[in-house]
């Protein structure tokens, strides 16, 4: 893995934030002509910041070793890929000395930190006083490459792992990619299997990009609606949001009972994701505390790691549980939910609430 | 085509399920700590339905504050705590954290709507009450609507005297069933419905009969706050038609304050009465939330009057203009009329009335928690004819959100809960005695 120090910091830093780190982001190119497109490029690492009013803002670290690279160069890269993935803030950790004052003062216009590694340590330092203490597991390199290399070991759940760390960031709407995630998951139920932790770990690394999506689409219905009076005034909003509109809900509403009432004489249920009503429970018990679902993610993707490196202490995860404790709450509905609509083995379910349960603060 | 997601039955009423878990609900609040020996799982449906309601929402909750919180404020005793917790896990809605078989702490997943009730009513289907259990909830179901003649109601159950009886010694006791003497025939009613003035009712109940009882109280129900006027002009109400005996029943209502009217007076309409049916919870209203159903009540008067009896510019919509005074806390437009018209609004300390001179003044809401509330609750009962979240007591909630030595202390300054016995019969202190015998 190139560039593995400074990627290490930037994961530090984020996670000491408690914002959402994603380790190596490939970038699609979006509307290709070919089947399989060739990447635009990666990115080192995308952090998502909760955020009271988009949901998330975030944040795309680019790390460069290389002596001769020109800083200002970088800057203006990074500023076209900001605007690709509707990025708010960019940071260029690079190998030098010294950057020219002028590139940096550029930079800033552009929305993007021009730092040297010396530099970034000391931002740490003096932007977040957690930055040296302990990080828990997702800061750690060695934990993102047992991640990644899950699909040499079961190539069959190499789709998800792609879908984890690309194709979900490369969905630009929130509520189609709980849809998506929710699909990519199902795709996977034959090859998944409770007794293997790899696999516990892939089925909470599913659920802690859910929850990320489905934190923005809180906030947006809890924006819109407050605290939905009925479970119709819920149900027709989510609808609308998870298929992209009520036209498009209704055509595609239409072609589904089209097919599936192919051959039967009974009216086939509407359009809906799976476990439609425990998906509205969700959605309703994530608006108690619409900003605290926003730490969901992270608690759940610490728990993916715990399992993945058989630790059992879980100190961090704790941490961040007793940090917000309606967080840790949703935290543990989700894998409930997800589970049951992905209709994997419930061993998924059981051993997440093993990993979980013991995590929620007692006061 | 409508958007309608699939097995969503909210908006049709609640289903049977839903209303059996209601009506336990509604006995185990009256029955507070008192055991009734024929009641094995009544009691426990109305215990999970109260403990469910109170943590719902709440993010993790520590077992030993949840004990005294339960016991002190809910009338849950200690020692059944488990096996209600029990009971909302196997319908999924806690997680228990557990060391052992000691539990830790309590982590909620109380599912909103209608759902709380139709799950724990399924639970209760499949728990299978017994004979005096199944009376007791089909007794208050039918008493929650209209009081009824005693006779008609044995005729109905078919039932023995001695069981019928029984039930409603248990009803008397828990103070969710009563009977009136009246024109020489035994009343029936439920004073968590109606409440106040019962004797009124019995009264007409022996006189005309339970069904027009009935029809006027679903009449009312279907438009909160109507006002008494309106009523007697069109003798009508949503489209039901009055005779004028039954107008009479009503007046008679209201000048006896059976169905709570609150009055406004002003110039152009003078004294009028707003008409509701009785406290629309029943013994679910909660202590703490008398002051603000009285409020709600208010501010709908005050809607309706607009609606119904303005001087010039009249509400068309009164769900919308309460929508919109829930959103903005203040009305959009100053009127001459509104100083007459949400007079009793600053009375009640809900709103004031902001004079912006040549007679013109604009209603904005007092912003607290409690008129929030009441705004919430009044636009619910004009919207559904229901107040919804009024069973639910908040200081124990908060309770529960606090660390467990400061609940402690606070459950120690109170008063101890006592737990009452409800007596055998003499029948069955006679079984008793027997079987000690054999």
């Amino acid at each position: 893995m190139k560039d593995r120090d400074q990627k290490q910091k930037a994961l530090k830093l984020s996670v000491a934030n408690r914002w959402f780190p994603q380790l190596e982001v490939d970038v699609q190119p979006g509307r290709a002509l070919k089947e399989r497109a060739p990447l635009v490029t990666d990115l080192d690492v995308f952090s998502s910041i909760p955020d009271q009013f988009k949901g998330f803002r975030s944040v795309v670290f680019d790390c460069k070793t290389k002596a001769k690279e020109s800083p200002v160069n970088r800057a203006l890269w990074l500023a076209g890929v900001l605007e690709r993935l509707q990025a708010d803030q960019g940071f260029c950790i690079l190998k030098k000395d010294q950057i020219q004052l002028d590139h940096c003062l550029m930079a800033t216009r552009l929305n993007v930190v021009l730092l040297t590694e010396d530099e970034f340590d000391l931002y740490a330092k003096v932007t977040c006083p957690r930055y040296g203490g302990p990080l828990g597991n997702v800061s750690e390199m060695d934990a993102w490459e047992q991640l990644f290399s899950i699909p040499s070991r079961f190539p069959k759940l190499d789709s998800g792992i792609q879908f984890i760390r690309s194709t979900f960031w490369m969905v630009d709407d929130s509520a189609e990619a709980c849809r998506r995630c929710l699909a990519c998951l199902k795709g996977l139920h034959p090859e998944m299997d409770p007794s293997k932790p790899e696999h516990i770990a892939v089925f909470l690394e599913f659920c802690a990009v859910f929850a990320r999506s489905l934190a923005v689409v809180v906030c947006q219905i809890f924006k819109s609606y407050m605290l939905p009076a009925k479970q119709t005034d819920l149900a027709d909003a989510l609808l609308v949001m998870l298929y992209g509109g009520r036209e498009a809900y209704e055509h595609r509403n239409e072609l589904f009972k089209l097919v599936k009432g192919k051959g039967t004489d009974q009216v086939p249920p509407d359009l809906s994701l799976p476990e439609w009503d425990r998906f509205l429970q969700l959605v309703r018990q994530c608006l108690d505390a619409p900003f605290e679902i926003q730490h969901a993610p992270l608690i759940l993707r610490e728990a993916a790691f715990s399992a993945l490196r058989g630790d059992t202490a879980r100190a961090f995860a704790k941490t961040l549980c007793a940090e917000s404790p309606q967080g840790a709450r949703f935290a543990l509905l989700i894998p409930t939910y997800l589970g049951r609509a992905a209709k994997l083995p419930p061993e998924f379910e059981k051993a997440a609430d093993e990993i979980l349960i013991p995590l929620i603060p007692v006061k | 085509m409508p958007i309608i997601p699939p097995a969503i039955t909210i908006d049709k009423g609640p289903s049977r399920d839903a209303e059996v878990a209601a009506r336990c609900h509604e006995i185990q609040t009256g029955l507070g700590l008192a055991e009734v020996p024929e009641f094995e799982q009544l009691q426990r449906v109305g215990m999970a339905v109260r403990l469910a309601l109170h943590i719902r929402g709440l993010a993790s909750v520590n077992y030993e504050t949840l004990k005294l919180v339960a016991n002190h404020y809910l009338s849950i005793p200690v020692g059944g705590i488990k096996s209600i917790l029990e009971v909302l896990a196997e319908v999924e809605f806690v997680k228990l954290q557990t060391e052992g078989k000691t539990i830790k702490a309590v982590i909620p997943n109380v599912p909103y709507y209608e759902t709380l009730y139709e799950t724990l009513g399924t639970y209760a289907a499949g728990a299978k009450f017994n004979e005096a259990e199944q009376l007791s909830v089909e007794l208050l179901s039918r008493l929650s609507k209209a009081p009824e003649k005693v006779d008609t109601l044995i005729t109905h159950f078919g039932v023995e005297t001695k069981l019928f009886n029984r039930a409603f010694d248990l009803g008397k006791q828990g103070a969710y069933l009563r009977v009136h003497r009246s024109r020489g025939r035994d009343v029936a009613l439920s004073p968590t419905y109606f409440s106040e003035n019962s004797e009124i009712y019995a009264d007409m109940v022996s006189g005309v009969g339970s069904k027009q009882v009935k029809k006027l109280m679903d009449a009312l129900h279907s438009m909160q706050g109507v006002p008494l006027s309106i009523i007697q002009k069109q003798k009508e109400i949503a489209g039901v038609k009055f005779t004028d005996e039954e107008l009479n029943l009503l007046l008679r209502l209201a000048q006896d304050g059976a169905v709570k009217p609150p009055s406004i007076t002003t110039a152009h309409s003078g004294e009028q009465f707003f008409l509701f049916t009785p406290t629309p919870s029943g013994a679910a209203l909660a202590v703490t939330k008398r002051d603000i159903y009285e409020k709600a009540m208010a501010i709908v008067a005050a809607v309706r009057q607009g609606q119904f009896l303005a001087s010039r510019f009249a509400i068309r919509s009164p769900g919308a203009v309460l929508y919109k005074l829930k959103e903005n806390m203040k009305l959009a437009k100053a009127t001459t009329e509104a100083s007459q018209q949400y007079r009793k609004l600053v009375v009640h300390r809900v709103a004031r009335l902001v004079d912006l001179g040549g007679g013109f003044s604009q209603l904005q809401i007092i912003d607290t928690l409690e008129n929030r509330e009441a705004l919430s609750i009044a636009y619910k009962l004009v919207d559904a004819g229901v107040a919804v979240g009024t069973e639910v007591d908040e200081s124990a909630r908060q309770a529960l959100q606090q660390e467990h030595s400061f609940v402690e202390s606070l459950v120690a300054s109170g008063a101890l809960q006592r737990r009452g016995k409800v007596t055998l019969t003499h029948d069955q202190q006679l079984e008793m005695e027997t079987l000690f015998l054999k």
